[in-house]
């Protein structure tokens, strides 16, 4: 066992610095990319209220594993195209599939996390904010969305674990997070043991992020 | 389509077998099934290639039952000792890393790795120093993977689950080239790929003795079995005839080492 | 259009093994589904149980299986039970062999991850039902076992339908890993066609239609379900006591 860690150390490392950053930099775009959504789905009865409905439930329907398969392979057959279009750049990376799939896959339930915490805010603070006379732009900003924010916070904080689980479909994708470098030492040592030593990192990452989640809820529990 | 439906039979219920085995003795062989032409899984649900024919070949020969499945090549070696099945018929090649895990029959072939690259790559020779900064792609686990690791440490390693993965990002050109079995990117080159071609020489991993089939560590009764039906396949002309159905050359021939190749 | 070609049914196209496919993505979500609901009440009473070592091992396993990836669980279960079952088989009777396929690796792995969170659907459930029910049926001379099947577990199903609901969409579209393991489902079916037609986009864009239509089915099923129970019941949503 001792091997198969310390021996593989530089690996593990890699894995694991790879997975805090591809699920913390998707939970954060995908929160920017959620916002609008979730305002369209709070707010607009209109067309942009039903293609915010449309996105959220075909980015939450979609599996991950398929989602990063298709934009993946799926952009990969259309490579010429892409080449035209001037954006194979991106295509080409397969770091920058992966956090696609994870940031359209996020997005689409921060979206309805935020919204979910936005319908609760009460009249009253609308009506306080505009007897203050300040511009909706101003209330949504200052006001809205920092108590939504505070509100939403121990769903995001599990939104922020899932996807630290879910960026162990980037291996399949050639881009080795956690997963991906234990699926790679396991087929060189055919030993079980080493998914065990894996199991251990999510186990700790996981516990990790919940304590200092924890603390932070507690720090902003009054806005809420 | 019938035999896709027997897998899944097979693999909604869990599988009994050997406690009844008064009559035929059944052996369960694994393999790949995304390795064509040696192991690949048809359309119908069939699978097939050089490595399911052999197998059965020898089979006959033993006069047992022989029962396929698949497994992912990433795991397979453990899915053999979990004694998921018997023994493996994979075109996996013997190295001393793998013997530490496995035993294996004598080689059965010799599945020389080789360079393939798309043609907009302007390359004459695949060589370290020529191959420097560009990007090649190999499947994870198998033996061009430690071969690019050990020997390529200045080019882009890239490392697919499936070999079927990395000729996808050749295609499009996510990558420069591909090692692997010359045998596999033949046939893949042979279903109308027109992008690419092959470059350099052909060659085996050092500590490489061909292609064998598997078995667990205790199981060397069975090994010993199995390869004496392969001799007899060998002798009665069986092998030739399965080796004519899909490659013109012969495939017992063996090649050079990677480090005579690269090492002037 | 070569592309119509290849997904027409019979011996020429992937209709039919898509569709087959399709039949084994819905069997392993059926299937599994009934064992992730009877673990969750277990894992549940685990969690409150007043032994502490009962208690203890509840609350590890719901750590454990809410903090470890799907594919990490569902890899660990498929070669260990194989090895432990071996173990077993070699031990009671030598010779003979007992595969664990990967649909039945697919189901324990997947009923372990659901019941994790479906134990606290319930959780939440039985505190919506309220004590006062159960003291109730007690002091009627109701056993536990009968108070619990007769006068908790009918309130239970209204308050538990939207959490197992949601349950039921994440195990629908876990099934999907399990073509890791080299089960013939839907996504596996998929990765095989596009070894021989290499159409990645149409075969990954088709079945990520499919799992669209099957959670959007589901989805509208819970609500007609949802409003089926909640019949004869006041909107108490907000007044709920």
């Amino acid at each position: 066992m001792f091997e198969l860690y310390f021996g593989e150390m530089s690996r593990w490392n890699d894995g694991l610095i790879l997975t805090a950053v591809m699920s913390t930099l998707s939970v954060v775009i995908g929160f920017f990319v959620a916002l609008p959504i979730a305002l369209a789905r709070s707010k607009s009865k209109g067309i942009l209220g039903f293609l915010a409905l449309g996105y959220v439930n075909i980015f939450r329907g979609v599996p991950l594993l398929v989602l990063m398969f298709l934009i993946y392979y799926g952009s990969g057959q259309f490579s010429r195209e892409l080449r035209g279009l001037g954006l194979w750049w991106f295509f080409r990376d397969a770091y920058y599939c992966g956090l696609l799939a994870l940031v359209l896959n996020t997005a689409a339930y921060q979206a309805e996390i935020i919204r979910g915490s936005l319908d609760t805010i009460s009249a009253s603070v609308l009506e306080t904010n505009a007897a203050l006379n300040l511009t909706p732009w101003t209330s949504f900003r200052r006001v809205l969305l920092p108590i939504a924010f505070a509100k939403a916070l121990p769903p995001l904080g599990n939104e922020y674990i899932l996807m630290v689980k879910a960026t162990s479909l980037l291996a399949i994708i050639t881009v080795f997070d956690l997963m991906g470098q234990a699926r790679m030492i396991f087929s060189e040592t055919f030993d079980l043991r080493v998914y065990y030593i894996a199991a251990a990192h999510y186990l700790v990452l996981v516990l990790l992020i919940e304590w200092a989640l924890r603390r932070f809820e507690a720090r902003i529990k009054w806005m809420a | 389509m019938k035999s896709l439906f027997k897998i899944s039979a097979l693999t909604v219920a869990m599988t009994l077998s050997g406690l009844a085995s008064a009559t035929a003795e059944t052996l369960r062989v694994g393999t790949e099934g995304a390795y064509a032409p040696f192991n690949s899984v048809s359309q119908d649900g069939a699978i097939e290639g050089f490595d399911v024919d052999i197998g059965n070949a020898i089979c006959a020969v033993m006069e047992v039952e022989c029962e396929w499945s698949v497994h992912d090549w990433g795991g397979i070696i453990p899915a053999l000792n979990a004694n998921k099945f018997d023994f493996m018929v994979a075109s996996m090649a013997i190295t001393p890393a793998r013997q530490k895990a496995v035993i294996f029959t004598d080689p059965y072939y010799y599945n020389a790795m080789r360079f393939v690259k798309l043609k907009d790559v302007d390359l004459d020779d695949a060589k370290p120093e020529t191959l420097k900064g560009l990007t090649i792609g190999a499947q994870q686990g198998a033996v061009s993977a430690k071969v690019l690791d050990d020997w390529f440490a200045d080019s882009d390693i890239k490392l697919f689950p499936k070999l079927g993965e990395a000729l996808m990002d050749l295609e499009s050109g996510r990558i420069d080239l591909v090692l692997a079995s010359q045998f596999a990117i033949g046939d893949w080159m042979n279903d109308g790929v027109d992008c690419c071609e092959f470059v350099g020489e052909s060659f085996l991993m050092d500590g490489t003795v061909g292609a064998g089939i598997a078995f667990r560590k205790d199981d060397a009764e069975l090994q010993a079995r199995v390869n004496k039906a392969l001799k007899t396949i060998m002798d009665n002309g069986t092998y030739d005839e399965i080796r004519k159905k899909y490659f013109e050359f012969d495939i017992m021939s063996k090649p050079g080492y990677v480090s005579e190749l690269f090492n002037q | 259009m070569t592309w119509l070609n290849s997904l027409s049914y019979g011996s020429g196209g992937w209709g039919d093994e898509l569709l087959h496919g399709l039949g084994v993505t819905l069997g392993l979500a059926i299937a599994t589904f009934p064992f992730a609901i009877v673990l969750s009440f277990l894992i549940h009473w685990a969690k409150v149980s007043r032994y502490t070592p009962v208690r203890l091992f509840g609350r590890a396993y719901t750590t454990v299986f809410k903090s470890l990836p799907e594919i990490l669980t569902l890899l660990i279960l498929y070669y260990q039970s194989q090895a432990i079952v071996s173990w077993v088989v070699e031990t009671v009777a030598p010779g003979s062999h007992l595969s664990i396929s990967p649909f039945v690796a697919g189901m324990m792995a997947l009923a372990f991850v659901i019941s994790a969170y479906g134990s606290e659907v319930v959780r939440a459930a039985l505190n919506a039902v309220g004590k006062g029910q159960f003291e109730a049926a007690a002091s009627l001379g109701l056993s536990p076992f009968n108070a619990f099947f007769k006068v908790i577990l009918p309130q239970v199903w209204r308050h538990a339908i939207p959490g197992f609901g949601n349950l039921w969409v994440i195990l629908l579209k876990d099934t999907s890993l399990v073509s890791v393991i080299t089960l013939f489902e839907l996504t596996h079916v998929a990765t095989l066609a596009i070894n021989t037609t290499r159409q990645p986009f149409l075969f990954f864009g088709l079945i990520a239609v499919i799992y669209v239509l099957l959670v959007t089915l589901s989805t509208r099923a819970q609500k007609q379900i949802e409003k089926r129970v909640s019949r004869g019941f006041i909107r108490e949503e907000n007044g709920d006591v």
